[in-house]
C-alpha cells in the first residue's frame, strides 16, 4: 500500500471513531457523513466504535416522550390513513437478486424508482458470507418497502402527499444528476450512473468506450482488503435478456478500466443494466453473485436526442 | 429481561419496521422512545428541541430500517446512533444555551426500559472497566463528549486546557480503549 493511502486510512480511521464519538463538527462532520453513506468499510468503522461506546448510554436516564409526539411522527410519515405497507412481502416471493432486479427494471412505471432504490439497498459491511447473506435480506427488505411504498403513494395520492413528494423530488434529482453527467460525458458514450439514496453525489459512475471495448468506472468508495468489486450486465434484449453475465472483476492493477471481450462488449447495449457486486477476490464463485448490488444503473445512450 | 431475548425482540421489530409493519414500528417506538429521549434531551437540553430531533430520529428509523444489517451492529448502538445524530446536527446549529438542565430532565421518568438496561448490563461493566484504567480527566472528556456532544473547543473549555490537548488526550484514550475492548 502507497505511504499517502496509508495516511488517508489512519486519517479516516479516525474520522470514524471521532464522528461515532459525536466530537465533529462543520465540514469534517459532513465529510464524515458523507463517507458513511456511501464507504462500507468505513460505516462498519463507525458501527464498530458505536458498539465499544454503548455503554456509556448506562448514564443516560430515561424520559418519556409527551404522547403526541408519536402521532407527529406518524403524521410526517403519512402513516395514519395509508393501507398498511405489510403486504409488501408478496415480491419476496421472488428469489434472488438478479429477479427482483429484473423486476423492477422490468416494470417501467418503477424504472427511475428501481434505480434510486436499489442503491439505496447497497449498505453491504462486507466481511464473512453470512454477513452478506443477512446484508442482501436486509436490501431485499428495503426494496419491498420502497417498492411498495411507491405502489401505496400511486393508490392514495390524496392521502400521502409526503410520500408522492419525496418520489417526486428523487425522479428530480436523477434528471439533475443525469443532465450533470450528460455534460461530463464524451458524444455518444453510454454512461451509466447510480444515486445514492438521498440524491447526493453517484456511489460509481461508469461510462462505455464502444471503440476501445472498455468500461471506465470511478467510484468514491475506499477499496476492501477481503472484497473485489465485479461488474456485471442485465442486457434488456436479445437472447440473454435478463440474465445477470459477469463482465469482470475490477483488476488492482487498473482499477478505473474494464475491457470486455468482443462476445460481450457486442451486449453492452442502451436499455441494459449496469450492476456491481463486491466479492471475493477472484470474483464471485460459480459466476453468481454472492451478494445485493452495491450499485445500479441503467445505460442510456447520450446521442439518442 | 434475557440480554439476547432483549436484543433479538428489538432486531425483530426493526426487521418488521422494515418491512412496513406500523403496529411493529409503534411497538418499536413504545420500546425505546424513552431511552432515545432522554438522548436527545442529554446533548440538548431543551425540551422542545429534543422533541423535534427525536421525531426526526424516528422518521429516519421508519426510512432506513432495512439498512441496518441485523446481525452485525447491535440495536440499540444503531438506534441511539440515529438519535444522537439528530441531536447533534441541532446542537451543533446553535450556541449552547438551552434552559437549564435540571428543568429539563424534571419530567424524569421512573419506568423501566427493560431492554435497554438488561442489553446494556454487561458490556457496562466492560467498558467501565476499560475507562477505569484512563487518566480521570481523559475518561471525563471522552465520556461528556459522547453524552453530551461536544465538540473538543467545548471540552477544552470545560477542561481549561488547549483545545490541542485535548485532542490528543482524547485520541490516546480512543486508542487505549480500542485496545482495551477488542475489536468488537
Amino acid at each position: 500500500m502507497s505511504e499517502s493511502r496509508k495516511m488517508k486510512r489512519e486519517e479516516d480511521g479516525w474520522l470514524a471513531a471521532e464522528h461515532a464519538l459525536g466530537v465533529l463538527h462543520g465540514q469534517r462532520r459532513m465529510d464524515a457523513m458523507a463517507l458513511e453513506e456511501r464507504d462500507l468499510g468505513f460505516a462498519r468503522d463507525v458501527q464498530n466504535w458505536n458498539s465499544r461506546f454503548e455503554p456509556l448510554l448506562d448514564d443516560v436516564e430515561l424520559h418519556e416522550p409527551p404522547n403526541a409526539l408519536w402521532s407527529r411522527i406518524e403524521r410526517e410519515l403519512g402513516l395514519e390513513n395509508t393501507a398498511s405497507l405489510t403486504d409488501a412481502r408478496a415480491i419476496s416471493a421472488t428469489k434472488g437478486p438478479w429477479k427482483l432486479l429484473s423486476a423492477l427494471f422490468g416494470t417501467t412505471a418503477i424504472g427511475a424508482l428501481g434505480l434510486l432504490v436499489f442503491v439505496t439497498g447497497g449498505d453491504l459491511t462486507g466481511g464473512t458470507l453470512r454477513d452478506l447473506e443477512r446484508d442482501l435480506a436486509a436490501s431485499k427488505i428495503e426494496v419491498n418497502e420502497q417498492t411498495q411504498a411507491y405502489r401505496t403513494a400511486q393508490a392514495a395520492l390524496e392521502q400521502s402527499n409526503a410520500q408522492v413528494q419525496r418520489l417526486a423530488e428523487s425522479a428530480n434529482t436523477l434528471t439533475a444528476e443525469n443532465q450533470r453527467l450528460a455534460g461530463l460525458a464524451a458524444q455518444g458514450v453510454p454512461i451509466v450512473a447510480s444515486l445514492n439514496a438521498d440524491g447526493s453525489l453517484p456511489a460509481f459512475v461508469a461510462q462505455y468506450s464502444p471503440t476501445q471495448q472498455a468500461l471506465f468506472i470511478r467510484t468514491a468508495r475506499e477499496d476492501s482488503d477481503e472484497l473485489v468489486p465485479e461488474v456485471w450486465l442485465i442486457p434488456s434484449e436479445g437472447a440473454r435478456k435478463g440474465e445477470a453475465i459477469s463482465l469482470g472483476v475490477m483488476d488492482e492493477k487498473q482499477p478505473d478500466t474494464l475491457k470486455l471481450v468482443p462476445e460481450l462488449a457486442r451486449l453492452v447495449k442502451a436499455g441494459g443494466t449496469l450492476a456491481i457486486t463486491m466479492e471475493p477476490a477472484g470474483g464471485a464463485p460459480n459466476g453468481v453473485a454472492t451478494s445485493a448490488p452495491i450499485a445500479v444503473g441503467q445505460l442510456q445512450s447520450l446521442d439518442e436526442d | 429481561m434475557d440480554r439476547d431475548l432483549a436484543r433479538a425482540e428489538l432486531e425483530n421489530l426493526i426487521a418488521k419496521t422494515a418491512m412496513g409493519s406500523r403496529s411493529d414500528f409503534k411497538l418499536l417506538y413504545m420500546r425505546t422512545s424513552a431511552k432515545l429521549f432522554g438522548i436527545c434531551l442529554r446533548v440538548l437540553n431543551d425540551k422542545q428541541e429534543a422533541e423535534e430531533a427525536l421525531q426526526e430520529a424516528y422518521v429516519k428509523v421508519w426510512r432506513s430500517a432495512g439498512r441496518y444489517a441485523a446481525g452485525n451492529a447491535s440495536p440499540i448502538s444503531w438506534l441511539a446512533a440515529v438519535a444522537r445524530n439528530a441531536a447533534i446536527d441541532r446542537y451543533r446549529k446553535r450556541k449552547p444555551e438551552g434552559e437549564d438542565i435540571e428543568e429539563a430532565m424534571g419530567m424524569a421518568d421512573d419506568a423501566p426500559s427493560p431492554e435497554f438496561n438488561a442489553v446494556l448490563s454487561d458490556e457496562v461493566r466492560r467498558l467501565n472497566g476499560c475507562m477505569g484504567e484512563l487518566d480521570e480527566r481523559h475518561a471525563f472528556a471522552v465520556r461528556n463528549i459522547y453524552l453530551s456532544g461536544w465538540t473538543y473547543e467545548e471540552a477544552a473549555g470545560e477542561l481549561e486546557v488547549p483545545v490541542n490537548t485535548t485532542k490528543t488526550w482524547v485520541r490516546r484514550s480512543l486508542i487505549r480503549l480500542k485496545e482495551c475492548m477488542g475489536h468488537e
